[in-house]
């Protein structure tokens, strides 16, 4: 047998045997990525970090709000959206457009009673939080973490 | 009593045998899946088809039925990845290990395979825990544990009968947080703690990071220690915090990596198990 040919042997060997541990290294690592670099959520994903960080789905405040040239307005989300429904869910954990957009959706029904006169503007916005502790003091505050705007008038 | 005692010496007498080990630790995964599977489609499927492998005979060792239960779990998990905590990762990747067994491996080569794909998972899980813990620059000073003992129920009891936090502060500073991230109008908050309570989330971050590496690195390395070091990050962690369905994951995977020769193991293993079920059960006001 060739060097070449136990090495391939032995390659071939590792990957039946470990097949499963080399897939959830590749997984873990993506999450690493994904939360260091990005928004995910560091709790949720596969990649171990529960109770690490305060940052977590359950600790990320999310808003909805009605921006028009009078100003923004608040949006009573909860009501047409359960809080543990999977657009919430997805949209805290993983904020980005393609999650926070079908939660703009959801709140649709809270703009009916809205009537537009020609010439207005007004944009859906979804803000997403996380929270920050500090020790020493015992603060907890917000910091922003993605927000999604989309034009409800005129429409694009 | 006496033909109980002598029936179960003779049950455990027939765990020497690896094929008999090897189906109790697929009957445990079984069992596992079925109590702590969500209630979704895909982990109601995942929990009927683990019932039905459970009972029906020879299914516990069908290549075909672990495949159906495999590809549930991607199903479940590949549906929606980012909302599943780690335990579920973890469940489908023994799951995955498992129908790897049956198919790749020769019947008396099962446990092996079992034995080394257990010890590398338990071995990533800790060692990506620790990481996490060291990386995210929240837990070795202490912050995380500090936020999670003034803001959280499931240590309130204990740390109030020791006279280290009361009840009525952890009450309080779960009002706060929750007006918070509920209140668009308010921004900031703060939570009350007590020294005592302070150093203690100290202590117990520097202990976790300590045990979590000495799994994970015992795990990886293959020490002949790493089951004393698991026994004692289980009795550790879980007999005060109550997550069970990890837990449960860790115990059959331990039990699962354990050498054909490790009798007594075996029993501590089995005995560990029994004490975390019966502690959950007989002493919720520890948490």
């Amino acid at each position: 047998m060739t060097l070449d040919e136990r090495i391939l042997k032995f390659l071939t060997e590792v990957l039946k045997t470990y097949y499963v541990p080399l897939a959830c290294t590749g997984f873990a690592v993506l999450q690493i990525v994904s939360a260091s670099a990005g928004v995910l959520d560091p709790w949720k994903g596969g990649g171990f970090g529960m109770f690490s960080t305060v940052d977590s789905r359950r600790m990320r405040p999310i808003y909805a709000f009605l921006e028009t040239r009078a100003g923004a307005t608040w949006l009573p989300m909860y009501d047409v959206v359960p809080p543990k429904g999977p657009e919430v869910l997805s949209a805290r954990s993983y904020p980005t457009a393609a999650f926070l957009k079908p939660l703009a959706r959801r709140i649709y029904p809270l703009l009916l009673n809205i009537h537009a006169m020609p010439g207005d503007r007004a944009v859906i916005r979804i803000d997403v939080s996380r929270i920050v502790f500090t020790a020493s003091t015992g603060r907890v505050s917000e910091e922003p973490l993605s927000a999604y705007r989309e034009d409800l008038w005129p429409r694009r | 009593m006496a033909a109980t005692l002598a029936h179960t010496k003779q049950w455990i007498a027939g765990l020497r045998a690896a094929s008999k080990r090897y189906e109790l630790v697929l009957r445990a995964t079984l069992l596992m899946f079925a109590w702590f599977c969500l209630t979704t489609p895909a982990g109601l499927a995942i929990k009927v088809c683990s019932l039905i492998a459970f009972v029906w005979p020879h299914a516990v060792t069908n290549r075909y039925v672990w495949t159906g239960i495999s590809g549930l779990f991607a199903w479940y998990i590949g549906g929606d990845r980012f909302l599943h905590d780690n335990h579920m990762y973890l469940y489908m990747w023994w799951a995955f290990a498992c129908t790897g067994s049956l198919w790749l491996a020769v019947p008396k080569d099962r446990a092996e395979f079992l034995r080394r794909n257990s010890q590398a998972l338990i071995g990533l899980a800790f060692g990506f825990a620790t990481f996490w813990k060291l990386w995210g620059g929240q837990y070795i000073d202490g912050g995380f544990l500090t936020f999670y003992i003034r803001t959280n129920r499931d240590t309130t009891s204990l740390l109030n009968s020791l006279g280290i936090l009361p009840n009525e502060v952890v009450d309080q500073n779960m009002k706060a947080l929750s007006a918070l991230i509920l209140d668009p109008g308010i921004r900031q908050c703060v939570v009350a703690g007590t020294p005592a309570a302070d150093l203690l989330a100290k202590l117990v971050a520097w202990w976790t990071i300590l045990i979590e590496f000495a799994v994970a690195a015992s795990f990886l390395i293959r020490l002949p220690l790493r089951n004393y070091v698991m026994a004692i990050f289980v009795v550790s962690t879980y007999f005060f915090l109550p997550i069970y369905g990890f837990c449960c994951c860790l115990i059959v995977m331990t039990y699962a990596q354990l050498e054909g020769k490790a009798q007594r193991w075996q029993m501590v293993v089995l005995g560990l198990f029994l004490a975390m079920v019966m502690r959950w059960l007989l002493v919720p006001g520890l948490q």
